[in-house]
C-alpha cells in the first residue's frame, strides 16, 4: 500500500503543479487576489505531497520491499543503513523524484520568499515555476515512476552500485540537484521578467539569491563529485573532462558568469538582456544535462539510463524549455532597457569581459560535449572528444578570465580609471606572489605552461588577499560578510588553478606486484607489504593490505588500501589508501591478485605521488564557503531594519 | 485496497480544497469545486496509468517469514539461499548453515561467496566434509587448479577423516596437474580402495581416474626426434610415438599409466586387439593392487565405448 500511495502522491503533486499553474498564471494581474493565493497554496500542497512520497520511497528502501521495482534494482537487505536511504536516490527513477521534489521546493520558495517589492513578478514566477514542474513531473509519473511494482515480487536486489556507496557520493547528487534546480528558480524569474515586461535592474536583483545560492550548491556538488573521483576510481584523477562531467561545469560556467552580471545588473543596471540570457541558458543546460545523463546518447561513467523512450521525454522537455525562453527572449528583450554606459575601465567591463570569457568556455566545452552526437547523428563515423580538446580550448579562456579577475573588485562602478584604483601599487603585490609561484615550478621541472598556470593561480589568490585587506574599509556585517565571500570565492579558484597546475607538473606513479614481505620504493619512500587479510562487509568481500611507509628509515605510518567484491552487484572496487601531507598525497591503491609460479598470491600495488593535490580541495571548499558568505551577507542585508 | 482508495481520495480531496480555498471568496466561486474535482481526477487518472493497488507490499521481513515457514524442498534453490542467510542474518545459525549455504552457493555457480560461507563455517566447526567442499569451491573458482590452498585444505580433511574419498582424490588430481603421473595413479587408487564396489563414488572416480592417467603424454625426446623429421606425415608420427611408448613400457613395465594410454592409442588407431591386450597387461601387473579392479574395470568400460561408437 505503501508504493500506491507514494504513485498516488506524485500524481498529486502533478494536478497540484498544473493547479499552481493556472491559478498563478491568472492571478499575476491580481497578485494580492484569491487565484494568486491559491497558486500559491498549490505550490506548497505539491511541495508537502512530494515530501511525503519521497519519505514513503525511503521507508521501501528501509523495509526492503523487492515488489517495488526500483527498490529491487538499487538496494540490498545487507547493506548499511545508509547507503540504505541514500540508495534512494542512486538511481533513475528515485533521483528524478529528488530533482521534482527540488523543483517544488523551488516553487513553493518562489511562493514565499520571492521578490517582496514586486508581487507580479513573484507571482508569475510561480506559474512558469508550475509549468517546469509539470513536465518533469509527467515525465517521472509515466515515464520513470519509482513506485512501479514487480510481479512477482524479485527475491532480494541487486544492491547500489557499489562505486556509489561512499559519503561524498552519497551527498554530491542532492548538491548537485540542488544546483541544478535552483537554476530553475533563476529561469522562472527571467521569464516572468520577460512576461511582465521588467527593466534589467530589477530583475538582476529578484534573480541574484536565487544564482547565488545554486551556484554554491553546484559549486559543492561538483567539488563533492571530483574529490570522489580522486579516492574512489582508483587512479587518482580528479577531472576526466568526461560528457557527464561537462554537463554539470557548463551551468556551473553559466551560473559563474550569472552572479556576476547580476551584480553589474542590480547595482547598475547594466547588462540588462545579458543577465536574462544567461539566467535563461543556465537552467536550459541543466536540463540538457539531465537529458545527458539519462538518455544514454553518451557514453559516460555517470550514465545511468539508457533509455531512448525517457531521453525522448527529456529532449522534448528540454527543447520546450530551450525553446520558451530564447523565443520569449527574442520577442520581449527590448523591453529590458539598453542599460547603463560605463567607461572600458570601470567593473562593469571587467565583468562583461570574464563573462565573455565565461561563455566562451561554456561554448567550447558544449561544443567538445555535444560534437560526438552531432556526427553520429549526422551518420558520420564515431568519435570521442577527450581532455586535449578541452585543455587546448576551455583551460586558456579560463586562465585569461583568471588573469582578469583580481582587478575587478578594485575598479569603480561605471567611471572607473586605474589610477583611482591605485593600480600600480596592487600589481605589483599581485606580480610578484605570481612571478615567485611562476618561477618555482619552473626550476623545480614543471613545464613552462603548467609553470604559467602556477603562475595564475598565484595571481589569483594574491589578488584576493589585497582584496580581503580591504576588510577595515567595509561597514557593517553585511558589506563584511559579502566582501568575505567574494575574497575566499576569488581565492579559491586561485587555489584550484594551483593544485590543477602542480597536479600537471610531476606525475609519478609505480607500479609493483607485491607478497607479503616485499617493499617497492616509491617518491623516496619505501612501502613494505606487511600482511594482506580478509576484511569483509556487511554487503561485500574484502582484501585488504597493511603497507608501512618509511622514509630514511623512519615510520611513516601504515596505509591499508583495500579491493572490495560485491557479489550482489558482482562488482569490484578499490578503496584507495591516502597518505595527505603538505607536499602532496600518497597515493596507494591494491590491484588484482596475481599468482606466481610457486603458488603464493601477490597482489598488485600502485603507488602515486600527488603534488599539491590538497590544493584543489582546500580550493573548492573556499568557493563554497565564499558563495555561503555571500548568501548570508544577503540574509543580513534583508533583516537590516530600513 | 478500500484503505489505500480512502486514503487517497482524503488527500485529493483535503489538498485541492486546501489550494481552491481563496476562491470561495471570490465573484467566481463555483470556480473552487470546479477546480478541486479537476484536480483530483486528474491526480486519480494519472495514478490509474500502471498502478497496481491489487498487488500487496512484500517488506523483506514478511518473505524471509513466509520462507521460513515453507518447506525447503519446495524452494528454489534461490529461495534456499535466502532462506539460509536469513538465518545467519538472525543470529542462530551454526557451522551446519554455513556449511549447506555455501554447498548451495557453490551450486548456484556463486563461487566466491561459497568460499566466504565455508571459511565462516570452518571458522565455527573445523570439520573433514566442510574442508573438503570448500576446497573443491576454490578449485571451481580456479579453472579447475588445485591450488595450493585448496592443496591443503584438503590435507587437512584427509587428516580429520582419513576416510572420506574427495580429498586424496583431488590430491591425486593435484598431483596429476603437477605432472606426477605416478603419485596420482598412487592416491586414485588408494581413494578406490577405500570405497566399496558398489558405491557410486567408485565408478565416477575410477572412470575419471582411467579417462586422465591413459592420456597421452608428450616424451621430450621423441618431440626433438619428430622435429628432426619434417618430412614424416601424420600416420608416421603417431606410429612413431606409439614405438616410443612400448619401448619404453617393455623397459620399464610397471607404469599404470603407460599401459593404459597405450590400450587408449592403439583403441583409437583402430587396434582393438593390441588394446585389449595392454589391458590385460596392465591387470597382470596391478590387479592385485587395492583400487585397481575398479580402475581396470573402467579403462575397459571407456574401451568397449569406443568400440561400440566404431561399430555404429
Amino acid at each position: 500500500m505503501i508504493a500506491e500511495l507514494g504513485r498516488f502522491l506524485i500524481a498529486l503533486a502533478l494536478a497540484l503543479s498544473a493547479a499552481q499553474m493556472l491559478f498563478a498564471w491568472a492571478g499575476a494581474r491580481d497578485p494580492g487576489g484569491a487565484f494568486a493565493r491559491a497558486g500559491a497554496r498549490a505550490a506548497h500542497a505539491a511541495l508537502a505531497a512530494l515530501v511525503v512520497a519521497f519519505a514513503l520511497l525511503t521507508v521501501l528502501f528501509l523495509q526492503s520491499d523487492f515488489s517495488v521495482a526500483y527498490v529491487a534494482a538499487n538496494s540490498h537487505v545487507d547493506k548499511p543503513l545508509f547507503y540504505m536511504i541514500t540508495g534512494v536516490w542512486g538511481g533513475h527513477e528515485g533521483s528524478m523524484l529528488l530533482w521534482c521534489l527540488l523543483l517544488t521546493a523551488v516553487g513553493a520558495g518562489l511562493a514565499k520568499f520571492g521578490p517582496r517589492g514586486d508581487p507580479a513578478l513573484r507571482v508569475r514566477a510561480v506559474s512558469v515555476q508550475g509549468a517546469l514542474q509539470l513536465m518533469f513531473l509527467a515525465f517521472l509519473a509515466l515515464a520513470s515512476n519509482p513506485f512501479d511494482r514487480l510481479d512477482p515480487a524479485a527475491l532480494e536486489g541487486s544492491g547500489l552500485n557499489p562505486i556509489l556507496q561512499d559519503p561524498a557520493l552519497a551527498i554530491h547528487p542532492p548538491m548537485l540537484f540542488l544546483g541544478y534546480v535552483g537554476l530553475s528558480g533563476v529561469y522562472s524569474l527571467a521569464m516572468a521578467g520577460l512576461i511582465e515586461g521588467r527593466k534589467g535592474q530589477p530583475l538582476g536583483a529578484a534573480m541574484r539569491p536565487w544564482a547565488l545560492g545554486a551556484w554554491t550548491a553546484l559549486t559543492a556538488g561538483i567539488a563533492l563529485g571530483s574529490w570522489w573521483a580522486y579516492y574512489e576510481l582508483g587512479w587518482g584523477g580528479w577531472w576526466f573532462w568526461d560528457p557527464v562531467e561537462n554537463a554539470s561545469f557548463m551551468p556551473w560556467l553559466m551560473a559563474t558568469a550569472l552572479i556576476h552580471s547580476a551584480i553589474a545588473s542590480d547595482r547598475m543596471g547594466a547588462f540588462p538582456g545579458w543577465t536574462t540570457l544567461l539566467a535563461l541558458l543556465a537552467f536550459t543546460l541543466s536540463a540538457l544535462g539531465a537529458f545527458l545523463v539519462r538518455s544514454g546518447v553518451l557514453t559516460s561513467v555517470h550514465a545511468f539510463a539508457l533509455d531512448p523512450e525517457r531521453g525522448l521525454w527529456l529532449l522534448a522537455i528540454l527543447i520546450v524549455i530551450a525553446g520558451a525562453g530564447l523565443a520569449l527572449f527574442a520577442l520581449r528583450a527590448h523591453r529590458l532597457g539598453a542599460g547603463q554606459g560605463f567607461s572600458p575601465t570601470s567593473r562593469e567591463a571587467f565583468i562583461g569581459a570574464n563573462n565573455l570569457l565565461l561563455a566562451a568556455a561554456a561554448g567550447v566545452v558544449f561544443t567538445g560535449t555535444l560534437y560526438p552526437l552531432f556526427v553520429d547523428a549526422l551518420g558520420g563515423r564515431p568519435v570521442s572528444v577527450g581532455a586535449p580538446y578541452f585543455d587546448a580550448t576551455a583551460t586558456p579562456i579560463l586562465a585569461f578570465a583568471l588573469v582578469l579577475m583580481p582587478f575587478a573588485p578594485f575598479m569603480a562602478w561605471a567611471k572607473g580609471g586605474l589610477r583611482k584604483a591605485a593600480t600600480p601599487l596592487r600589481a605589483a603585490g599581485l606580480i610578484l606572489p605570481a612571478a615567485i609561484a611562476g618561477l618555482t615550478a619552473l626550476a623545480l621541472g614543471a613545464p613552462p605552461l603548467a609553470a604559467l598556470g602556477a603562475a595564475i593561480g598565484a595571481w589569483a589568490v594574491a589578488g584576493a588577499g589585497l582584496d580581503i585587506a580591504r576588510w577595515s574599509g567595509a561597514v557593517g556585517l553585511g558589506p563584511k560578510l559579502a566582501l568575505a565571500g567574494r575574497a575566499m570565492a576569488h581565492a579559491g579558484v586561485g587555489f584550484i588553478a594551483l593544485g590543477a597546475a602542480s597536479d600537471a607538473s610531476w606525475p609519478y606513479e609505480r607500479m609493483a606486484i607485491l607478497a607479503p614481505g616485499e617493499s617497492m620504493t616509491a617518491h623516496g619512500r619505501v612501502l613494505t607489504m606487511q600482511r594482506i587479510m580478509r576484511a569483509d562487509g556487511p554487503n561485500y568481500m574484502s582484501d585488504l593490505a597493511e603497507i608501512a611507509v618509511t622514509r630514511d628509515g623512519r615510520a611513516q605510518g601504515v596505509l591499508r588500501p583495500e579491493r572490495r567484491y560485491y557479489p550482489a552487484a558482482d562488482q569490484t572496487t578499490r578503496e584507495v589508501a591516502i597518505r595527505t601531507g603538505l607536499a602532496g598525497d600518497l597515493y596507494v591503491a591494491l590491484g588484482e591478485p596475481r599468482q606466481r609460479d610457486d603458488g603464493a598470491f601477490a597482489f598488485e600495488v600502485r603507488a602515486a605521488f600527488n603534488p599539491l593535490i590538497w590544493m584543489l580541495g582546500f580550493g573548492a571548499a573556499l568557493v563554497t564557503l565564499g558563495g555561503l558568505a555571500a548568501l548570508s551577507a544577503r540574509g543580513v542585508e534583508r533583516r537590516r531594519p530600513g | 485496497m478500500i484503505a489505500l482508495g480512502v486514503l487517497a481520495a482524503i488527500a485529493a480531496f483535503v489538498a485541492a480544497f486546501l489550494v481552491t480555498w481563496p476562491l470561495l471568496g471570490g465573484k467566481r466561486r463555483w470556480l473552487a469545486p470546479a477546480a478541486a474535482v479537476f484536480a483530483a481526477g486528474l491526480a486519480f487518472a494519472v495514478y490509474a496509468i500502471g498502478a497496481r493497488p491489487d498487488l500487496p507490499g512484500l517488506p523483506y521481513d514478511r518473505a524471509s517469514a513466509q520462507r521460513a515457514e515453507a518447506d525447503p524442498m519446495a524452494l528454489t534453490r534461490g529461495e534456499r539461499i535466502l532462506r539460509l542467510q536469513d538465518m545467519i542474518r538472525a543470529g542462530g545459525a551454526d557451522a551446519q548453515a554455513f556449511n549447506l549455504l555455501g554447498r548451495e552457493l557453490a551450486r548456484a555457480g556463486r563461487d566466491l561467496e561459497a568460499v566466504s560461507a565455508f571459511e565462516q563455517a570452518l571458522h565455527l566447526s573445523p570439520d573433514a566434509r566442510i574442508y573438503s567442499d570448500f576446497a573443491q569451491t576454490l578449485i571451481n573458482l580456479n579453472e579447475g587448479r588445485v591450488t595450493a590452498e585448496a592443496r591443503s585444505a584438503f590435507e587437512e580433511a584427509a587428516r580429520l577423516d582419513p576416510s572420506l574419498p574427495e580429498p586424496s582424490f583431488f590430491l591425486g588430481l593435484g598431483a596429476y596437474q603437477d605432472g606426477d603421473r605416478d603419485e596420482a595413479a598412487r592416491l586414485w587408487l588408494l581413494t578406490l580402495a577405500g570405497l566399496a564396489a558398489d558405491d557410486p563414488f567408485s565408478a565416477v572416480i575410477a572412470g575419471r581416474a582411467a579417462d586422465l592417467l591413459s592420456r597421452p603424454q608428450a616424451d621430450p625426446a621423441l618431440v626433438a626426434e619428430l622435429a628432426d623429421s619434417p618430412d614424416m606425415t601424420p600416420d608416421q608420427r603417431i606410429a612413431l610415438m606409439v614405438e616410443g611408448l612400448e619401448r619404453r613400457l617393455s623397459f620399464a613395465p610397471d607404469d599404470l599409466s603407460g599401459w593404459l594410454t597405450l590400450a587408449r592409442v592403439k583403441a583409437a588407431l583402430g587396434d582393438d586387439a593390441a588394446a585389449r591386450a595392454a589391458l590385460g597387461e596392465a591387470r597382470v601387473r596391478f590387479g592385485a593392487e587395492p583400487g585397481a579392479q575398479a580402475l581396470l574395470a573402467a579403462a575397459e568400460g571407456a574401451l568397449l565405448d569406443e568400440e561400440a561408437d566404431e561399430e555404429r
